[in-house]
């Protein structure tokens, strides 16, 4: 079963240019899907509209067999969560105090986060390794840790589906690896289904997943990691300087000098 | 060299330019100049004779038009021209221009005014920095108002003395009030009461009981003068609190202005005043209003303390209060009162016998 | 007595870095109740006619033999007293709503032209010659229409960012600024302006038990609202986008906290007049105690912003005979108690405190 399946989606900011023009794109459950694609490819807008922050102009978007314009804002985010790209109105909350957050739609409107909330908080925080700072403002935090702790409140928020707007972006080569193999891990354990935009194709091949090609507001091409980063199929994205060297573990993307 | 020569030029033509200017506008005082010191001590250079006075100051008013010089004055402050009585003593007093407290300078300039009898200090300071002949006449005097009494009367002899009857009018106004003074303290002498106290309340805004006067004004010298222990002057400021007035319980209450009887009404019927002594032993009154409230310096100053020395000691005094208001409005401004209005007036109503405000 | 009660809560707080936030927030809010039934037998007890311990005692046991004491603690202490208790909370509980919702620590209460509104409204009403009650309310219902003008205003721009909101307050205000100042030219120096003036100053001198049982109400339910959804209004606080993933439909939750915090703040103006100062220190003080969560900070803001407002008209009427207009008060002690925290805290306030 699909757990996202977008159909004849488009959308403009305004009526004269589309940003996305005519995009399908289907998304197993259980899977890690990456969307591929320079900056001010569509990336971010596909990323929104999906999170149900934009509305899309025409199209169809369907999330566990549910249409996504029926869901009301509550029964959407039990069915998905998403990790925005770094936010400073956060800043100010402790890390606990903002993973307790995302347990809001599982608490009654007049209630309050109750000790049972605050033990479960415990025991993620536990998992995603974030105890010890727990009573640490979010400001406090290196990007890293930031966006670990943003990720455990998704998963908290307990959804099936996860989306991230480029978790690895502003992010060093160690955090970047650390963010995605915490994913990869997440996609096992959990059984969870994860979309997530990414300008790097190295990602794409660590992750060993579903890619999406974009290129200017369309899906170019779709399939598996291995088949899609490839010399040939990345031409037409990233021009023809790109090549591919193939060593031990995995290959690397690179442009020729 | 040229252009800095004819620079030069230019420079020096507007020099002597500006100076020709100056000393036209020095010239043009050219009639006798006497200088007078204002209530407030400034020394100001006044024409004689002015022909063109605009009255600002509540205070100067009347006076004038009683003194027979209604004809020198071009306009007065709007609230006493809004004031039904005024017509009625002076009817011609519809012909005035109607002055804003701070009215604009290009006006008095327009208007051609010779002397402007400004309110407060600063509104004089800013009249004479702009080259308007202006002196203070206010409220209040330093230290107190003892000296202030006849300040009007006499600066309107030295700048109309030797008009036709003035200094006549003027003496006699003097001679009156001051008989009404001696009639008073002949008779309080004989008598060696406890001083009372008293509260007097400024009804001309309707700031409820809160509202009084500090003191070093014609109110408190009055009082004063008739024996009382006016308590206007122990609060810092003429605002006090419900609680300071209670916390004092005056023996008297006095109470004038416009809103004078919506303020009886209330001291009679709200809480906490109902419970002072002064209340429960009906020792509330009024002050009566005419051309101008009696208890701001005026004509009828001779009648206020005639009224509230009846009305403070009503054992002593049988002054008969409606005959002297007739007396002066007769011979003060040529006209003949009915009972109806002196009635009026003593209960601080208006011509009809409404409340004024 | 308030300086001491202050020195103790921020020596308090220096010496607890021991405690977690929360229980931090349980001692301040209960010390804060303790302080404020203090407080408030203390201002119906002192004033600028003095009473003694003893005789507010026996007057309370046999009001009857004491008639000036009762009526004065009756009909002049307790009402304003009560209303300045409401409007601290009124004041300080919007503030930091609008500081919440708006993402903007420098926000306060008038922020979308509700001050300047009444003020418009109340003008008119003193123009017109209505009577106190009737000047409130349209000093009431002028803040609340000027809110949503502000609103229509900025639902005009076709921007859903808290940005033209922000705009269209400071627009709405000024426009409503300009026509205060064309009432009070229109009104008569000697009578009504002096009226509008003294109104605008802000003042709990008039206050009488009718203003008590309609701001109460208001005050009340607003209160008892915002507690019940204290939680929430972190999330609100996280942004549009934050929110709405989490499940909280944030447009009808910003627009209910904008209509509680206006009604706040519009009755309270009604009642007081404009009182500046409290509705950005009261928020800032507590936020600084206890960290960013409106879980502690709106109790807290309701506790702190009743002692603050009480103290503050105690202060504003004892010490001298005229009244020490409020704003002057709640702006000097502000400023000193600020100082203070600002001065013990120094070392743990990060950029965005």
């Amino acid at each position: 079963m699909n757990a996202i399946e977008v159909s004849g989606l488009s959308f403009g900011y305004n009526k004269k240019q589309l940003v996305l023009k005519n995009l399908e794109m289907r998304c197993e459950a259980g899977s890690i899907n990456v969307i591929l694609g320079l900056n001010g490819s569509g990336k971010t807008t596909l990323i929104k509209i999906l999170a149900g922050l934009l509305k899309a102009s025409t199209g169809e978007v369907v999330l566990n067999g549910k249409k996504l314009e029926d869901l009301s804002i509550g029964a959407r985010s039990k069915i998905m969560s998403y990790v925005a790209q770094r936010s400073e109105l956060i800043d100010d909350f402790t890390v606990k105090d903002y993973l307790l957050f995302g347990k809001v739609n599982h608490i009654a409107f007049y209630r309050s986060p109750r000790e049972e909330d605050v033990k479960n908080v415990e025991t993620y925080a536990e998992k995603f390794n974030v105890t010890r700072f727990l009573d640490k403002k979010l400001g406090e935090l290196s990007g890293g840790e930031r966006q670990i702790v943003s990720i455990c409140a998704s998963v908290i928020q307990n959804t099936e589906i996860i989306i991230l707007d480029e978790p690895t972006s502003a992010l060093d080569i160690k955090n970047q690896h650390s963010i995605l193999s915490l994913l990869r891990e997440i996609s096992k354990h959990e059984n969870k289904t994860i979309l997530l935009s990414s300008h790097n194709p190295n990602h794409a091949l660590y992750l060993d997943c579903n890619v999406f090609l974009m290129k200017d507001g369309s899906i170019i091409e779709n399939g598996p990691a291995r088949e899609m980063i490839a010399v040939e199929k990345l031409k037409p994205i990233y021009g023809d300087d790109v090549c591919l060297s193939s060593e031990q573990e995995y290959s690397e993307i690179s442009f020729k000098d | 060299m040229k252009k800095v020569l004819s620079l030069l030029t230019i420079f020096l033509v507007i020099i002597s330019l500006s100076f020709v200017f100056t000393s036209c506008a020095a010239k043009n005082n050219d009639n006798e100049e006497i200088i007078v010191t204002d209530m407030v001590g400034a020394q100001v250079a006044v024409a004689k004779n002015p022909q063109k006075v605009a009255c600002v100051s509540r205070t100067t008013y009347d006076l004038l038009i009683a003194f027979g010089l209604g004809d020198v004055i071009d306009g007065a402050y709007y609230s006493l021209l809004d004031n039904e009585w005024t017509e009625v003593f002076y009817p011609a007093s519809t012909n005035h221009y109607s002055y804003e407290y701070e009215e604009s300078y290009e006006t008095f300039y327009s208007r051609g005014i010779d002397l402007v009898l400004a309110p407060e200090a600063y509104i004089a300071e800013g009249l004479r920095e702009h080259g308007i002949t202006a002196i203070t006449v206010c409220l209040y005097g330093s230290p107190s108002f003892d000296n202030y009494v006849f300040y009007f009367a006499d600066l309107v002899k030295t700048l109309w003395g030797e008009r036709e009857g003035v200094s006549e009018k003027v003496d006699a106004w003097k001679a009156y009030f001051a008989k009404a003074q001696t009639d008073i303290k002949t008779e309080l002498n004989k008598h060696d009461d406890p001083t009372r106290t008293l509260y007097y309340v400024r009804g001309d805004k309707n700031r409820g009981i809160g509202y009084t006067d500090n003191g070093k004004s014609f109110v408190e010298y009055v009082y004063k003068f008739i024996g009382f222990d006016y308590v206007g002057n122990r609060f810092e400021s003429n605002r006090p609190s419900a609680e300071e007035i209670c916390a004092i319980d005056p023996d008297v209450f006095v109470i004038g202005g416009i809103y004078q009887n919506t303020l009886l009404e209330q001291i009679k019927t709200t809480e906490p005043y109902v419970n002072l002594d002064a209340v429960k032993n009906n020792q509330v009154f009024n002050i009566p209003i005419g051309f101008t409230m009696f208890e701001q310096i005026s004509v009828f100053s001779p009648v206020f303390l005639y009224d509230q020395a009846n009305k403070l000691y009503p054992d002593y005094f049988d002054f008969d209060v409606e005959a002297e208001i007739k007396a002066l409005s007769k011979e003060y401004f040529g006209i003949d009162l009915t009972d109806a209005d002196v009635y009026n007036m003593l209960h601080g109503l208006d011509r009809n016998g409404q409340a004024l405000a | 007595m308030f300086i001491i009660c202050c020195m103790g809560w921020i020596a308090m707080d220096k010496l607890s870095h021991k405690l977690s936030q929360t229980q931090k927030a349980v001692i301040f809010a209960s010390s804060g109740i303790v302080v404020f039934l203090f407080v408030f037998c203390t201002a119906l007890i002192v004033g600028r006619y003095s009473i003694s311990f003893e005789n507010f005692f026996r007057m309370i046991g046999d009001p009857a033999s004491y008639p000036m004491e009762r009526s004065i603690v009756v009909n002049l202490r307790l009402p304003r007293t009560i209303i300045a208790a409401l409007t601290g909370i009124a004041l300080s509980l919007s503030g930091l709503l609008y500081q919440e919702t708006f993402q903007n620590k420098l926000v306060s209460p008038d922020l979308l032209g509700v001050s300047s509104g009444s003020g418009v409204g109340a003008a008119l009403a003193i123009l017109l010659g209505l009577s106190s009650a009737l000047i409130s309310l349209f000093a009431f219902l002028f803040g609340i229409i000027t809110v949503i003008l502000t609103t229509v205003i900025s639902k005009v721009f076709r921007n859903r960012t808290s940005m033209i909101l922000i705009l269209a307050g400071i627009i709405v205000g000024g426009c409503m600024s300009a026509i205060l100042s064309f009432i009070k030219y229109l009104a008569d120096a000697e009578t009504t302006l002096a009226s509008i003036t003294f109104w605008l100053m802000g003042s709990f001198e008039n206050s009488v038990m009718s203003d008590v049982w309609f701001l109460l109400p208001i005050v009340g339910t607003c209160t008892i609202l915002t507690l019940i959804f204290s939680w929430r209004i972190n999330i609100v606080a996280l942004g549009r986008e934050e929110a709405q993933t989490r499940g909280i439909n944030y447009s009808v939750y910003r627009a209910a906290i904008i209509a509680v915090a206006t009604l706040l703040t519009a009755s309270s103006v009604a009642f007081a007049g404009t009182i500046s100062w409290i509705g950005l220190v009261v928020p800032h003080i507590v936020r600084l105690l206890v960290g960013r969560n409106t879980r502690k900070t709106i109790p807290l803001c309701v506790i702190f912003g009743a002692n603050f407002m009480v103290i503050a008209d105690i202060i504003s009427r004892c010490f001298t005979a005229a009244e020490i207009p409020l704003s002057a008060v709640t702006g000097f002690f502000g400023t000193i108690i600020f100082v203070a925290i600002l001065f013990v805290r120094r070392k743990t306030i990060s950029e965005r405190d």
